[in-house]
């Protein structure tokens, strides 16, 4: 077959096909082949990889590419010895077969930008491949080709290609049967069928505009709602009722079209683990768990360098070299293990080493020599969070901590790139036991749950993420006001001192409210600091479509976008971060670890925790640890709904079932219950719910008042009273009971068990 | 050979200023906007047009005149240049004329500060001037005042049109 020059007229999709499946097949293929490695007998790895090179070579046969034609089929003679149980499989041939992988997406990359298979000659590849075809023996026989045969089949299989040495090899039906028919194995027609059938590729244009199409309309049907709400017509309520819920549904199919598993990114790194484990002389496995789970395709190329950034550090700097594993007393070979999952409406990919962990010690040091920290507080600061300091851009800059701790290498970098797409990561390492790097991300970019709040004349957005809580506070509370330091405010919450930013100042937006109204602080966490933000009112808690600003704009930190309000104004996004670093409260790193050495000197290294005390029907008191809890909700009494012995409320996209405190505790009541199907008893007031998440379901917990929020050690320090409760505490000088999250779990389990489903409606 | 402009014209403090109505893509009355804060004074806030979220820049202001009198409402005239969408505020909307090639000028060599950044020429209409507004320069807020003089030193006079 001669090189066609002629561009392929009209074949551009067809082209388009076999290069998008041919590039899946060849990140298939580098995986089968590293599981190969590990499991030389497995027959089904070789058929796939068999399966792979064969396609490609049937196609590109029938489009012309010689080259191309000629290297996948010195791979497939390899291969069906392979495959025939007529070769063994080593760790020679996988290296060869991983760089025919490579040579054959060269040439695909070729053929997309130019329309040939390129120029490059691959004869060294060629003549190794059908070296190898040729059987074991050769490489140990040293340099004699004579004996078996032919020094003849090398070179032929260079200068003239298949024809050569498709004669030499028996004849394989397969093989033959790629020119003839196009479906020559079974098991690939069957597969391949399936899969076009119920499948079809789109264009990420279109997706991406469906998804702006979808916003609108979330920003539409918001308008609407606001609407409606204020016509009281029943029948337009009705019809709203239908299109929130329409909405609602399309726009969690339409997410889904653009949700990617995670594997689409994975399935390169091992790959990537084996050959820098061959490059550092280690022995590493990569464990992968999780490989299904899904997020949105800008996030997932979002994270792809900070993911491969953190597998290369593990590798390279994380794992042992095999003598020092076995001088530890570990196994010779290290594991890195990867492991997604979504939790809390959020996704959660962690990458664990068993390797030798962070030396604090050294760290800690050379976080002192830059002068980041002191050494009064270096000694305070507990292990934990001086690892945390390998996120610090300057640990980034410094050689010598990078050669010593090895890790630190960008991690700044890593850092900022998963905050900039509203994630976060956190590390944990123990010395000898290896590292978990934990990242948080959101499910999706586009559209976020957001807190409206006003100040002076304008709207602004806060995205739910930062926010920690919301602080309203009466001016005539005693004791609870805002102190100053040096003209800068703080407010006591709970004991520590909160630093605050009054919105309308930073942003000159002139006079500040009036004295007499309450204050309303919202809290939020910025990188490790926690600070208040003073707006005049909060408004309304909403989903909002983020939209960028125009260049003309992105030079503004404080704004990470802006959206359309259900009343079709525009706000502004507020970017927390940006609104932090403008009010100077993170412009050095020195102050940015002061909050993280106030805290841990003050704790005593105790176990403290945030906990919701809260009463219960007999009169006393009960601490509910707030760390496992989503939300705090109020919810009328007239919004829930019953059904059958279950009480419901609707939230969000989801239904809420609802469970009572007292039920849980087992309480004899002396009170009528909080939530019951009599609609005529206190129809007015609210009912409080504490929402959590179980199972990746949510459910609301009824409780009678919440009194407080304390901040305290939990560790309990009398016995349990009864069922459902974990023991008692002493808060605020006064005996508490403290809730035992089990008992809702399994209260849950109990209810799932019975046929009926309470589950979410748009399952996400 | 006679060239014809199509130019979309309007009115700022006075002056009757035109664009190519190529780069117009509609005219709309004073819109609700919101206040960005931080931003350069030129940059008057947000509109909302149909869901797509537009800036708006007065062109008093960038062209340093007169602040707008707070009971005329302004203008806006939609534009698109580079991907983005831009209003600029104008006092008046005025018509959409057609003026021959032959008429315009470039401008003026000693025309000073933004104006000589800005305006590229004038159409000689038989009773006044239409001034020729550089857009990309006009919605270009990071090339202040002075900054944007150091590009084009000598009487290079911007040629653009003059060859048409």
């Amino acid at each position: 077959m001669t090189e066609q020059d002629n561009p392929l007229e009209g074949m551009e999709e067809v082209i388009e096909e076999f290069l998008a499946e041919s590039a899946e097949g060849l990140d298939q293929m580098d995986n089968d082949l590293i599981a190969l490695e590990a499991d030389p007998a497995n027959h089904e790895l070789l058929a796939s990889i068999f399966r792979t090179i064969h396609s490609i070579k049937g196609t590109c046969g029938f489009f012309g590419f010689s080259r191309l034609e000629s290297v996948s089929h010195a791979g497939e003679n390899l291969l069906s010895r392979l495959r025939d149980r007529e070769l063994d499989f080593s760790q020679e041939i996988a290296t060869v077969l991983l760089s025919l992988g490579d040579a054959v997406r060269e040439m695909l990359t070729a053929i997309e930008s130019a329309n040939n298979d390129g120029k490059k000659d691959y004869a060294d590849l060629v003549a190794t491949l059908a070296r190898l075809a040729e059987g074991p023996g050769r490489a140990d026989d040293g340099a004699a080709h004579g004996e078996r045969t032919s020094p003849v089949r090398p070179t032929a299989a260079r200068s003239e290609g298949e024809p050569q040495a498709a004669a030499e090899i028996p004849p394989e039906p397969s093989a033959a049967a790629a020119k003839s028919a196009p479906a020559p194995d079974p098991t690939t027609t069957a597969a391949g069928l399936s899969a076009a059938e119920s499948t079809i590729r789109v264009d990420v244009d279109i997706l991406d505009n469906l998804m702006n199409l979808v916003g609108e309309l979330v920003l539409a049907r918001n308008q609407i709602l606001a609407h409606s709400a204020i016509q009281q017509d029943p029948l337009l309520t009705g019809a709203c009722q239908r299109l929130n819920s329409i909405t609602g549904e399309l726009q969690q199919d339409v997410m889904k079209t653009r949700m990617q598993p995670i594997n689409t990114i994975w399935n390169k790194f091992p790959r990537v683990v084996r050959d820098l484990a061959k490059h550092c002389g280690k022995q590493v496995r990569i464990e992968m768990e999780g490989k299904e789970t899904e997020l949105d395709k800008s996030l997932i190329e979002a994270i792809k360098d900070p993911l491969t950034h953190l597998i290369r550090n593990a590798v390279d700097h994380g794992v042992e070299s095999p003598d020092d594993r076995v001088a530890k007393g570990k196994s010779a070979e290290g594991c890195v293990s990867l492991t997604a999952y979504h939790g809390g409406g959020q996704v959660i990919i962690e990458i664990a080493d068993d390797g030798a962990g962070i030396d604090v010690d050294r760290l800690r040091e050379k976080a002192i020599a830059l002068g980041m920290i002191t050494t009064a507080q270096a000694t305070q600061m507990p292990d934990q969070d001086i690892c945390r300091l390998i996120f610090a851009p300057g640990m980034t800059t410094a050689k010598k901590v990078t050669n010593i701790s090895g890790r630190g290498v960008g991690m700044d970098v890593v850092r900022t790139n998963l905050e900039k797409i509203g994630g976060f990561i956190e590390l944990e390492s123990k010395r000898d036991r290896g590292s978990t790097f934990r990242i948080q991300l959101p499910l999706t970019l586009a559209i976020v749950p957001a807190l409206l709040v006003r100040s002076g004349k304008e709207n602004f957005a806060i995205p739910q993420g930062g926010i920690l809580e919301l602080i309203r506070m009466n001016p005539d509370t005693p004791g609870s006001g805002i102190e100053s330091i040096h003209g800068v405010p703080v407010f006591r919450l709970r004991g520590k001192l909160l630093p605050l930013i009054y919105l309308h100042q930073e942003l000159n937006l002139g006079a500040a409210p009036q004295g007499d109204q309450a204050l309303n602080i919202v809290v939020l966490q910025a990188d490790t600091k926690k600070f208040g933000l003073v707006v005049d009112a909060i408004e309304d808690s909403t989903e909002i479509v983020v939209k960028p600003l125009c260049d003309l704009l992105k030079a503004l930190p404080v704004y990470a976008g802006a959206t359309i309000t259900g009343d079709g104004k525009v706000a502004l996004i507020l970017d927390v971060l940006g609104v932090a670093k403008h009010a100077r409260l993170l412009s050095e790193h020195q102050e940015r670890f002061s909050d993280v050495d106030a805290a841990s000197s003050l704790d005593d290294h105790e176990d403290r925790c945030a906990l919701i005390i809260a009463t219960t029907s007999d009169g006393g008191r009960i601490a509910i640890p707030m760390d496992s809890v989503v939300r705090l909700e109020e919810f009328k009494r007239t919004s829930l709904e019953h059904t059958g012995n279950r009480t419901v409320v609707q939230y969000g996209r989801e239904i809420l079932p609802l469970i009572e405190l007292t039920d849980l505790l087992r309480e004899r009541r002396r009170k009528p219950r909080l939530i019951t199907s009599d609609k005529t008893s206190h129809t007015n007031d609210a009912v409080h719910a504490l929402v959590y998440s179980v199972d990746e379901c949510s459910v609301g917990v009824v409780v009678d008042r919440i009194q407080d929020i304390v901040e305290q050690c939990s560790a309990t320090q009398g016995p349990p009273t009864r069922k459902g409760t974990l023991g008692t505490i002493v808060v605020n000088g006064k005996i508490t009971e403290v809730f035992d999250i089990a008992a809702l779990q399994r209260e849950v389990s109990t209810m799932r068990k019975r046929p009926k489903r309470a589950a979410a409606v748009g399952e996400g | 050979m006679s060239a014809v402009h199509q130019v979309c014209t309007f009115l700022v403090d006075g002056y009757l200023i035109g664009l190519s109505t190529g780069h117009v893509r509609e005219v709309l009355r004073s819109q609700n906007i919101t206040r960005v804060p931080l931003a350069p004074p030129a940059v008057s806030g947000l509109i909302n047009l149909r869901g797509e979220i537009v800036t708006a820049i007065d062109l008093r202001l960038r062209l340093d005149l007169e602040p707008p009198a707070e009971d005329r409402p302004p203008m806006n005239v939609v534009v698109h240049k580079n991907g983005a969408m831009v209003s600029l505020l104008v006092d008046e909307i005025g018509e959409v004329i057609e003026v021959p090639e032959e008429a315009y000028e470039p401008a003026p060599e000693h025309l000073g500060g933004v104006w000589r950044d800005l305006i590229r020429g004038a159409f000689k209409l038989p009773d006044r001037l239409l001034l020729m507004l550089d857009l990309a320069r006009a919605i270009d807020l990071n090339q202040a005042t002075g900054g944007g003089q150091s590009a084009h030193t000598a009487p290079v006079a911007l040629p653009h049109m003059e060859h048409r």
